[in-house]
């Protein structure tokens, strides 16, 4: 196993999502979402419409993402932000 | 009932009478689906339709006049108080089982703790699905890594687990895993266990003492039935494993998987071999099968097998001397972790887990008669009565005053003229549930048999409500602690995926161990195997506890 954490500097990619019918929907589109080994955390909410997710930039990018989201299902207005993935790890644990 | 109506209902009325919502998952797709688990022909099914694969329509459990005895065990669970909902993502729970970390809509805490410290296995058995095949990558913590995922779990709030289970792949193959067990206890568990083929500690008997040294309390060993045939994978070895573990008082727990048709009319004997080796072996934990992949439907329905169906199995096999109607289910129990938090004020850890994902009881021995528990104690008037002194503590009810009421009462739930010679059962209750005496109630454990069921789902009968309450737990390297039947039922999502993140490729873990031959798989001798005398006595010198008149 490597020592060293896998990943250094990861996306975390926020889009709207429209056309979502309803909760079973919007957990499908995150499982879907959720198989492309790039993607490590993704979350749909039904209510707000919305996707949020943090990949890895080596092996992806957001418009690759975006274009994944497949009609009659609408992705759009992305918002992007570097993260560190030692961060992400930091809070998953509890202290 | 509209569709939101329906989801609404979902999981807080799992415990209803039949027919119930949950939410399962397509076995096909995953996509997440509506199902219903409803009663036909005094069976308990759960049927979902997918858009896209189609009806799927499966059995849930074989008895629904168990299912509804085993429903009103349900007990109410409280869940963490610090939940990993993610500082990046608001991953809620509102997506289960995509959602796990654990959320804050989980209803348990840890109660078991699994640690996969390596991927790799010396065995290769046809049906496992969790071992590194040829070339595969190599998924093996460091110790650093190890005692954060184990720091991790006793972080969790209010109760944090005291078990933990070292699993794999077989992590015997690991040379530091004394080293492990060491971490383990300096991190506070009471409770360290391997879950194993137990083949390394048949072939080590040096190795069976440094672990038990170190504080490993129980082998969880893989045993599948009592004949060759039944048990291809350690039947020559089990033998060895437990004398080893004998000689070094390691308590041992067998495992079996029960498949119909395959070793289900092998359930008896397993118990019987059991209690033979009662002075080493603790526990049988009976896993009826779960059905990783794709399967067609006539194979699922001939092996299929699920808890009162192997209840009926053993009732049969031990001529009625173990019948359905001395099993409860885990949740009955946790009215004893009520009572002695309302008596102590310290959160307990509570077994509140979904009533249709284990069930148990204990066999005593009176002479060489096993006696079930519930032959001599009224298990549900007893239950009752301490939810009821735990509500009335709650409720300013003087301590004092409650354990005089217990000392007075609690040979009403007792009969007497039943209970084992030799045991006085209502003052072992009462020194651990008033005086929090476990010494003796430790002590008595070495005399009874502990025999349970832990059925963990598929994607056939996959049902929501039970792995929001479920507390046998995987920590990840990344930080997250996922249910059991999330790890394993998807693990694309969870434990393949993570696993992939943190391995090395198989060449350069070769490289990085040139002393490892990474491609060695274990081989037998069976005849010498068999020549033993620990072998013959094993399986040839048993007494037969279950002899009908």
């Amino acid at each position: 196993m490597k020592n060293a954490l896998p990943f250094g500097k990861l996306v975390r990619l926020e889009f709207s999502v429209s056309g979502l019918k309803n909760k079973e929907d919007a957990a499908a589109l995150q499982y879907r979402l959720l198989l492309n080994d790039a993607i490590l955390r993704c979350h749909v909410d039904f209510g707000k419409e919305k996707c949020e997710l943090l990949y890895n930039p080596l092996n992806t990018n957001s418009r690759k993402i975006i274009a994944s989201v497949k009609r009659p299902l609408v992705a759009k207005a992305p918002d992007e932000a570097e993260i560190k993935y030692a961060e992400i790890v930091k809070s998953g644990f509890h202290n | 009932m509209g569709l939101a109506e329906k989801i609404s209902r979902v999981s807080g009325d799992y415990a209803s009478p039949l027919p119930v919502q949950t939410r399962s998952l397509c076995p096909e797709c995953k996509a997440p689906l509506l199902a219903e688990i409803y009663e036909k022909s005094g069976k308990v099914r759960i049927r979902k339709t997918c858009g896209t694969h189609g009806k799927f329509d499966e059995i849930y459990w074989e008895s629904a006049k168990f299912y509804d005895f085993a429903r009103k065990f349900s007990s109410k669970s409280r869940g963490i108080e610090n939940p990993n909902v993610g500082t990046f993502i608001n991953n809620d729970g509102s997506n289960c089982p995509f959602d796990c970390g654990i959320c804050s809509n989980h209803h348990t805490h840890t109660g078991l703790s699994n640690i996969v410290v390596t991927n790799r296995c010396d065995m290769s058995c046809w049906y496992c699905f969790f071992y590194a095949k040829e070339g595969s990558p190599i998924y093996e913590p460091s110790l650093g890594q190890i005692r954060m995922m184990l720091r991790n779990l006793k972080n969790e709030k209010p109760v944090s687990t005291n078990a933990v289970q070292i699993t794999g792949g077989e992590p015997c193959v690991r040379d530091d895993i004394v080293d492990i067990v060491k971490i383990a206890k300096e991190e506070g568990y009471a409770h360290v266990q391997f879950n194993t083929t137990g083949i390394a500690f048949a072939n080590n008997a040096e190795l069976v003492k440094k672990v038990k040294v170190a504080g490993a309390t129980t082998v969880y060993m893989s045993f599948d039935g009592t004949s060759k045939k039944t048990n291809p994978k350690n039947h020559w070895e089990a033998p060895f494993a437990i004398e080893n573990c004998r000689k070094a008082k390691l308590g041992i727990v067998l495992v079996p998987t029960l498949i119909q048709n395959v070793n289900e009319h092998d359930a008896g004997n397993i118990i019987n071999f059991a209690l033979n080796n009662l002075d080493v072996i603790r526990a049988v934990n009976f896993q009826p099968v779960s059905f990783v992949g794709r399967m067609p439907k006539a194979l699922r329905e001939k092996q299929r097998i699920t808890i009162p169906g192997a209840i009926k199995k053993i009732e049969e096999q031990t001529n009625g001397m173990i019948a359905e109607s001395d099993w409860y289910p885990v949740p009955c129990v946790a009215p004893f972790s009520q009572f002695v938090e309302a008596l102590t004020g310290r959160r307990q850890y509570e077994l509140s887990i979904h009533f249709a994902c284990g069930a148990a009881t204990y066999l005593f021995m009176d002479g060489n008669r096993p006696v079930p528990i519930t032959r001599f104690i009224d298990v549900e008037g007893f239950t009752e009565f301490l939810s009821e002194k735990a509500q009335e503590l709650e409720k300013g009810k003087s301590r004092i005053a409650t354990g005089a009421e217990m000392l007075l009462k609690l040979g009403k739930f007792i009969d007497r003229k039943k209970q084992p010679r030799n045991i006085n059962i209502g003052k072992l209750l009462f020194n651990a549930l008033v005086k929090h005496d476990y010494k003796a109630l430790g002590e008595i454990h070495h005399r009874t048999l502990f025999l349970g069921m832990m059925h963990f789902m598929d994607p056939y009968n996959y049902d929501q409500a039970r792995v929001e309450r479920c507390d046998v737990h995987y920590a990840m390297p990344d930080g997250r602690i996922i249910p059991f039947c999330a790890f394993n039922v998807l693990p694309e999502i969870y434990r393949d995926k993570v696993q992939r993140q943190y391995s090395v490729p198989w060449k350069e873990w070769q490289n990085l161990h040139p002393e490892k031959n990474i491609n060695y798989k274990y081989r037998r001798d069976v005849k010498a195997l068999e020549a033993s005398p620990i072998y013959k006595s094993a399986y040839f010198s048993q007494q037969n506890f279950f002899e009908g008149d």
